[in-house]
């Protein structure tokens, strides 16, 4: 327990100021831009900057409260939590919501804003449960379970979301557990060998690329001498997956297709699939050195950028503020990265460590595919960008994450 | 926890934050590539969505005629474009634009189908519609992304029909001019009117001006959100003025003299400098069916009309000269030393003159025996008969070419013809080498008939030259262009006169006392143009071609007054019977009618058939 006085946390040693100020400097940049992106937006009705500001001060809430909650809070509520959200995922696909399923109306009936995307919560679930499993102390990773267990809590909300269908959303879960399980202790050739699902996938489609990806896997398995039974599951893993991959992508939905086959070629559909990474890489381009000013970006104003309050708000940023608002955004989010990992290097709790470590990953995973998408180098998955994209759900879940982090800095003496 | 544990997270902190950092200098490389090295080409497409370059058509230069009369104006009219890049698969939009403007769907897609692969320019659908329409179109604008209204000026004819070749008209580019003008870097798009005939095609380039262009705004789903603050381009440039040597007046007299059903071609022109007064062309057609879209209907029935009205006839019509043409024989008999003043040549007796077996009929067989002077103005065949026999066909051809006969004149204007004056190697072709007598060919010549064929602009030239004392001009009609709104004239450079060498002064003095004779002497044959047009000493040749096809080509050439000419006057009435009762009286009343407005006063006449 803190055993301090409230309201003056801010005042506190062990506050870390730097990374409250950085978050709360990319929450007033995503408000200054939501309103940017919408003022002339036809799509919306009005400007979103005012309720973007209710979400960030319900945010700040959730910072001082989630700051106030003690380690043994976050480890006892975890599994608990987790039940409940995945009990939640699985209601959403019984009943469905808006938006393709991904919301959860409040009211029954006419959906009413703001409504939930219980997916946004379930990240943060995911993190303390996996970090409750790995901080046991017969977790060594000598055992399979020991890293099995973990990538089947994530499993499960990745399918769950990949069915509503949220296919960004979905590949989150199994990321944000991979810096918690190097955290543990994890070696990297481990991860290399969890990462081989993904290489067989990409390479599925030539036969030839297959061979080699499998090639190197053998080897590493041989190298590093991985004990038979791991062995020869990575490897029929690997290879069930190398057959079955193009059978799935034929029964994906065209428009998940469409997402993948346009981000490798966008100019196949300039009008159509293609059209928002042509649009979005030439608002990040046209914006220059210093950019077209505030308000002042015609891809923006003109509603050329799709989905710029939300997937593309970097985009904005990148064109009314060129490559220096574009550096300013990419720095204060590193340097949310690095403090938070610092954090994770003072606090004593193992739990506590791992929550952080997977606070990172979370951050991380959203910032590199929600920008990686912006600047045409990822395909589009809808994801938002930590703190500025325009959405309810995501800013108080963001900021949640950030007030625990800074909880368990807080108590970083604690055991 | 011990040391060796923290030491180790530390590690592992720094390694994990050294990945992330790496990835997110990954995407800041990614963003100075995409802001830095390919800003240009992305700030480029950026301008490209929101941008329309909208062309400013300029104001196209008047056509004033010498008095300062505005004979070609400009009005205001309404095209209705689209642009392809914001209508594109709009079937909706398409049917209900078309319904609007009364038009088929097919000819709309026919249009875009035309411009397939131009994404940004505007493609003219209908020109110049009604006022209705464009506040039908306004009223729905914006539900009709892409379409656009635009003001562009359109021809209008103060004088209706009147000098209608010498104008021309403008049409819609063509495929093949619009290549070839693209290739020399002239700013012309698909869809632009260009001029097609007369002065309008001649002077294409002064009256043009240059195009200008403002830019709109338009957002992703095309509509216009109003000029781009931050863009401009230059602004339409007006077209010059052009300053035409034609008196419409006069040009109107011109027309008006002829018959309803007559077809011909009037010329009047300054001798001294080629100047051209009048330059009519009958029947006349209406420009104005020119100045939209020419329906197939309209242009089958003009190019069928039996009158053949599209004919300009004063450069594109081919007659033979006739008795016209004697005086070019006259001044090659002296030339050859054939004949001098005193020659007189055997009688017209009846029976004409006979050449070997053959007889030459002369028109009027009671002439008897004339000199030079009398055998022009009574125009006596068989007098011209001897003189050519002994000239010959070559030093003939040569004198004909001197005068400009089988070339054209240089005056600028599209379609003009050669014509023609047969040579040995003429014959030689057409006939075959050694199959021809010189004799039986030349004796045809000699009185303008035969294988020679004349524009009515060559023989006002000709009959210009015989005037001046030997100076061969080149006609025009464009003499200054004008800054629009200004007096800054600019005058136009003429090519300079040629001078026909080896013609004697004293020779040309008998061959004019001849034409003077033709209409004031007690046998001329054109006496009639003395007492239509008084007080005037006129100059003058008649002639009656022979046309196999119908009736006789009536021809009357003339220069007045005889002694300080000032305008030469060339009438040609197709199939019109005798030059004398048929072509001179149109002279006449040509004559007439600029004397009236040009009196002779006194000494102080030069000058007053030029330009102010």
């Amino acid at each position: 327990m803190t055993g301090r006085r409230g309201g003056s946390l801010m005042l506190q040693r062990d506050f870390d100021h730097i990374l409250f100020l950085s978050v709360m400097g990319l929450v007033l940049i995503g408000i200054a831009f939501v309103y940017s992106a919408t003022v002339e937006n036809t799509q919306v009705a009005a400007p979103l900057h005012t309720r973007q500001a209710l979400w960030a001060l319900a945010g700040v809430i959730a910072i001082v409260v989630s700051i106030r909650l003690p380690i043994q809070f976050y480890f006892g509520a975890s599994y608990i939590l987790f039940i409940a959200v995945i009990l939640v995922l699985m209601a959403l696909l019984v009943v469905g919501g808006g938006e393709g399923g991904r919301w959860f109306a409040l009211s029954s009936g006419v959906r009413i804003q703001p409504s939930i995307q219980p997916s946004e919560p379930a990240k943060i679930v995911l993190v303390l449960a996996v970090a409750r499993y790995l901080s046991g102390r017969l977790v060594n990773f000598k055992r399979a379970r020991d890293f099995l267990i973990p990538l089947g809590l994530a499993f499960i909300p990745f399918v769950l979301v990949m069915r509503q269908p949220d296919l960004g959303t979905g590949m989150i879960f199994p990321m944000i557990i991979i810096p918690m399980l190097y955290w543990k202790g994890l070696p990297i050739w481990i991860i290399f060998l969890l990462c081989t699902p993904i290489l067989s996938v990409v390479t599925a489609f030539s036969p030839e690329t297959w061979g080699v990806a499998m090639f190197i896997i053998g080897l590493v398995v041989w190298r590093k001498k991985v004990k038979p039974g791991l062995a020869i599951l990575v490897i029929l893993v690997n290879i069930v997956l190398g057959i079955l991959t193009p059978v799935v992508w034929d029964n994906l939905h065209e428009y998940q297709q469409n997402r993948i086959s346009t981000f490798v070629n966008p100019q196949n559909d300039p009008l159509g699939a293609g059209y928002q990474i042509i649009q979005s890489t030439v608002a990040v381009g046209s914006g220059g050195l210093t950019g077209k000013g505030y308000l002042q970006g015609t891809q923006t104003k003109l509603n050329f950028l799709p989905e710029q309050h939300t997937d593309f708000i970097y985009s904005v940023i990148a064109e009314e503020t060129g490559m220096l608002g574009a550096l300013i955004v990419l720095l204060l989010f590193a340097v949310v990265l690095q403090r938070t990992l610092k954090a994770a290097t003072e606090v004593r709790n193992t739990f506590a460590g791992l929550v952080i470590a997977g606070a990172s990953g979370i951050l991380f995973a959203h910032i590199v595919i929600n920008i990686g998408m912006s600047l045409g180098l990822l395909p589009i998955t809808g994801l938002p960008l930590p703190f500025i994209s325009y959405g309810g759900s995501h800013l108080l879940s963001m900021m949640l994450l950030v007030g625990i982090v800074l909880g368990l800095r807080l108590r970083w003496m604690e055991y | 926890m011990t040391g060796d544990d923290a030491q180790e997270k530390r590690w592992r902190a720094s390694l994990l934050f050294g990945g992330y950092g790496l990835v997110l200098l990954f995407l800041f490389l990614r963003v100075g590539h995409l802001q830095i090295a390919r800003h240009d080409v992305l700030a480029a497409l950026s301008d490209q969505n929101r941008l329309r370059p909208t062309v400013e058509q300029p104001v196209r230069g008047r056509i004033y005629d010498r008095e300062g009369r505005l004979i070609v104006d400009n009005r205001i009219s309404w095209t209705v474009s689209v642009s392809p890049q914001d209508f594109r698969d709009n079937d909706s939009v398409i049917t209900e634009v078309a319904g609007i403007l009364g038009i088929p769907v097919s000819r709309i897609e026919e249009r875009l189908q035309q411009r397939k692969g131009h994404l940004y320019t505007p493609v003219p659908i209908a020109r110049d519609v009604s006022f209705d329409v464009v506040a039908r179109l306004s009223e729905r604008r914006p539900d009709l992304p892409g379409v656009a209204i635009q003001m562009e000026p359109r021809r209008r004819y103060p004088f209706g029909m009147s000098a209608a070749h010498i104008l021309g008209y403008l049409r819609e580019i063509d495929d093949t001019e619009l290549a070839v003008r693209q290739s020399n870097g002239e700013d012309y798009i698909f869809g632009d009117l260009v001029g097609k005939e007369g002065l309008e095609r001649s002077h294409e380039s002064e009256l043009r001006g240059s195009k200008g262009v403002h830019y709109l705004e338009v957002d992703a789903r095309g509509r216009t959100i109003g000029r781009a603050a931050d863009r401009s381009g230059p602004s339409a440039i007006q077209g010059s003025d052009l300053i035409t040597t034609i008196d419409i007046g006069l040009q109107q007299t011109a027309e008006a003299a002829f018959h309803d059903t007559a077809r011909g071609a009037v010329i009047a022109m300054d001798p001294r400098d080629g100047a051209l007064l009048v330059l009519a062309s009958v029947p006349s057609f209406d420009p104005r069916d020119f100045s939209g879209v020419l329906e197939a209907a309209m242009w089958d029935s003009l190019n069928n009309d039996e009158r053949k009205p599209l004919i300009n006839r004063p450069i594109a019509g081919l007659y033979p000269p006739a008795s016209a043409f004697k005086a070019v024989t006259t001044l090659a008999g002296f030339d050859q030393g054939v004949i001098d003043l005193t020659t007189t040549f055997d009688p017209c007796v009846p029976g004409g003159w006979r050449l070997g077996n053959r007889y030459f009929h002369c028109w009027n067989e009671t002439h008897g025996s004339l000199s030079v002077v009398g055998a022009i103005e009574q125009s006596c065949d068989v007098f011209f008969y001897q003189v050519g026999v002994e000239v010959g066909l070559r030093p003939l051809s040569r004198m004909a070419g001197a005068f400009g006969l089988g070339e054209v004149t240089g005056l600028r204007l599209h379609g003009e013809v050669a014509g023609l004056f047969p040579d040995a190697a003429y014959y030689d072709r057409t006939i075959g080498q050694g199959q021809w007598v010189e004799e039986g060919q030349v004796i045809n010549l000699a009185i303008g008939q035969g294988e020679i064929l004349v524009t009515p602009l060559q023989m006002a030239r000709l009959t210009a030259a015989i005037a001046n004392g030997g100076a061969l001009v080149t006609p025009y009609l464009a003499a200054f262009t004008q800054r629009p709104g200004t007096e800054d004239r600019t005058a136009i450079s003429q090519s300079p006169p040629r001078t026909i060498s080896a013609l004697d002064p004293a020779v040309l003095d008998i061959v004019r006392e001849g034409m003077v004779r033709v209409v004031h002497g007690e046998n001329g044959t054109a006496k009639n143009v003395a007492w239509r047009a008084p007080g005037i000493t006129v100059a003058g040749k008649t002639g009656t071609g022979q046309n196999p096809h119908g009736e006789n080509h009536a021809w009357f050439t003339c220069f007045a007054p005889a002694d300080d000419p000032q305008i030469v006057v060339t009438v040609l009435v197709e199939n019109g019977g005798g030059g004398s009762a048929v072509a001179a009286p149109i002279a006449a009343a040509i004559l007439k009618a600029w004397f009236d407005a040009h009196p002779l006063s006194g000494q102080d006449v030069s000058g007053s058939g030029r330009l102010p």
